[in-house]
């Protein structure tokens, strides 16, 4: 009796650790700037099936892209829209493939989107870039590239 | 088993602990010493201050240091042409028929200098690869799109990368480009587009990057791809970084680090006197690659085992005299154990002529280890009478300069 309640509390003790270990996929709004849509796939009346967006947002610092590819009411939705139009943005942070975070597009402008997980060609692009001098001279340029510190403050769902 | 036959046992087996941990120890020391530089090498000098003359040396050094030269390749307007702006396209780039790339400059060398050596007496530059008459140079947008890098390693500072090459400029590049790659062996440099203002090649290679391991494991290391054109001067060509061209492709990873910049850069260097009046600057492109090893990799390949070891080491502090076996067995074989784990992380790591932090926390676990031994041989010093006040005292005092010196270790 004794050994099994132990037994049932290790268990317990481990599904709360493990619990609280796992991230909550948490949820988070903005506003992107729509740069282009590319119809990847039509259907035979010539409707989009395939649509990717290429959005950047305008409320991180530099130049921080997303390439969102997506199926369905979306392809549609989203080939719509205009390039340069302001658009809200929802997000779910979540894992990826490879162990990283990131910010999953659930919806865009209006057009709701179902994140595929065996999607490959989504990707995330980040570049806050300065100028790089030497002598008082522009040489060239450096660029952070990867969820900096000043990033994930101003748009926390690229938190790793 | 009596006393005497005990003591005599743990004598023994320290002391065989020891001489294996001195062995270790002296095989570590031996490889730290082989990495310091040997008196009376000379070091090498920039390229720039062997040729410049004595008031341009300086100058020189901090070109050479801080991609300074850059001069040249930043006001392309300025200086462009000189005074002998002299333009023609028939005589911008060599014939097709030429067979070395600077052959139209050869061609086109007014006389010859004392030595034999080709020169030219107009322009800015006499030496025989300058081209006066090919008037003002060609500002060339350099662009790299980095696809692949894989094969880091760290103890050769080599890694594989694979990336596309973009040329482009507003005006006829000069033919006959002569692309190197100062720091690499390129395995596959194809062209996949050759035009007058545009040029793309696909490349691939294994290319070099001393790492730095100061901070190792928390060490950040810079990749770099450098490209030079090495036939035309900067009298005929200037490269400039194109920041929209120059990035990563999509979901671009380097296994096992984390990337965190990326940095172009041109500037205009010249080469040590190779012949008489060597004195063209010559553009390259420099391309920076920022990666870090991940935090939490390092934390537990590294200092929770060391700290391990630490903590095993001080749980013998709480044994007491009467059980000296136990006691001595805590010490010895946890100094064999850190310096087997230091030795397995110098290995992979090349040898440095400096203490990496790994090193330095290593240092706080050998002088934590020989505290903790120091206590228990001083059980064998002092009288019966007085070990349980030595037990006491290295009870309170070990524990707590173990806990200051990992610290400062950590923190240093």
């Amino acid at each position: 009796m004794k050994k099994n309640m132990m037994v049932t509390g290790l268990v317990l003790l481990a599904a709360a650790s493990s619990l609280s270990c796992g991230k909550k996929d948490e949820k988070f709004e903005s506003k992107v700037k729509l740069i282009r849509t590319y119809v990847n796939r039509k259907d035979e009346a010539g409707n989009p099936v395939v649509t990717d967006a290429e959005i950047q947002f305008t409320a991180c610092p530099g130049d921080i892209r997303k390439v969102i590819r997506g199926g369905g009411t979306f392809a549609k939705c989203i080939a719509d829209k205009k390039p340069g139009e302001e658009l809200s943005i929802n997000m779910v942070h979540a894992l990826k493939r490879g162990g990283k975070y990131t910010a999953r597009v659930v919806n865009v402008g209006g057009c709701e989107r179902a994140p595929d997980p065996t999607d490959s060609r989504s990707y995330d692009s980040f570049r806050i870039c300065k100028e790089v001098k030497t002598d008082g001279i522009l040489v060239g340029f450096h660029c952070e590239v990867g969820s900096s510190e000043e990033l994930v403050k101003a748009c926390p769902w690229f938190g790793q | 088993m009596g006393r005497p036959a005990q003591k005599k046992r743990l004598t023994t087996f320290s002391i065989l602990c020891l001489a294996l941990s001195a062995l270790l120890g002296l095989f570590l020391l031996s490889r730290r010493l082989e990495a310091q530089p040997k008196k009376g090498v000379p070091v090498a000098t920039t390229p720039a201050a062997e040729k410049l003359p004595v008031d341009a040396k300086a100058d020189a050094v901090a070109k050479s240091k801080g991609d300074a030269g850059a001069d040249a390749a930043a006001e392309p307007d300025k200086k462009a042409g000189g005074d002998d702006d002299k333009k023609g396209d028939d005589k911008k780039g060599g014939g097709d028929d030429d067979k070395l790339p600077a052959e139209d400059a050869l061609n086109n060398a007014s006389g010859l200098s004392p030595a034999g050596v080709p020169i030219h007496d107009k322009g800015k530059f006499k030496s025989p690869f300058a081209n006066p008459d090919f008037g003002k140079p060609v500002e060339v947008k350099v662009g790299m799109l980095i696809t692949d890098i894989s094969q880091y390693d760290i103890k050769e500072g080599t890694f594989e990368a694979t990336f596309y090459l973009s040329l482009t400029s507003k005006t006829p590049m000069p033919k006959k480009l002569n692309l190197v790659f100062p720091t690499g062996k390129v395995e596959a440099l194809d062209p996949l587009a050759d035009r007058p203002t545009f040029k793309l090649y696909r490349v691939n290679g294994t290319f070099k990057s001393p790492p730095d391991l100061r901070k190792y494991p928390f060490d950040s290391q810079e990749l770099t791809i450098e490209v030079e054109e090495n036939s035309k001067g900067v009298d005929q060509l200037k490269l400039y970084a194109d920041e929209e061209h120059t990035r990563f492709d999509a979901n671009f990873q380097i296994a096992g680090w984390d990337l965190k910049y990326l940095e172009a850069r041109s500037l205009s260097r010249d080469l040590p006197a190779r012949f008489e009046n060597d004195d063209l600057y010559y553009g390259r492109f420099i391309c920076r690659i920022g990666i870090a090893r991940f935090g939490t990799s390092a934390i537990f390949s590294v200092f929770v085992p060391a700290f391990v070891i630490v903590i095993i080491g001080l749980l013998a502090m709480w044994v007491t005299p009467d059980e000296m076996e136990v006691r001595s067995n805590g010490g010895a074989p946890m100094l064999a154990g850190a310096v087997l784990f230091h030795f397995s992380l110098i290995q992979s790591i090349p040898a440095t002529a400096y203490l990496t932090r790994a090193d330095k926390l290593m240092i706080g676990v050998y002088m934590s280890l020989l505290m903790n031994m120091i206590s228990t041989w001083c059980f064998f010093l002092v009288d019966e009478d007085k070990h349980d006040k030595v037990f006491k005292i290295a009870r309170v005092l070990v524990p707590t300069l173990t806990t200051i010196l990992m610290v400062v270790v950590c923190v240093v």
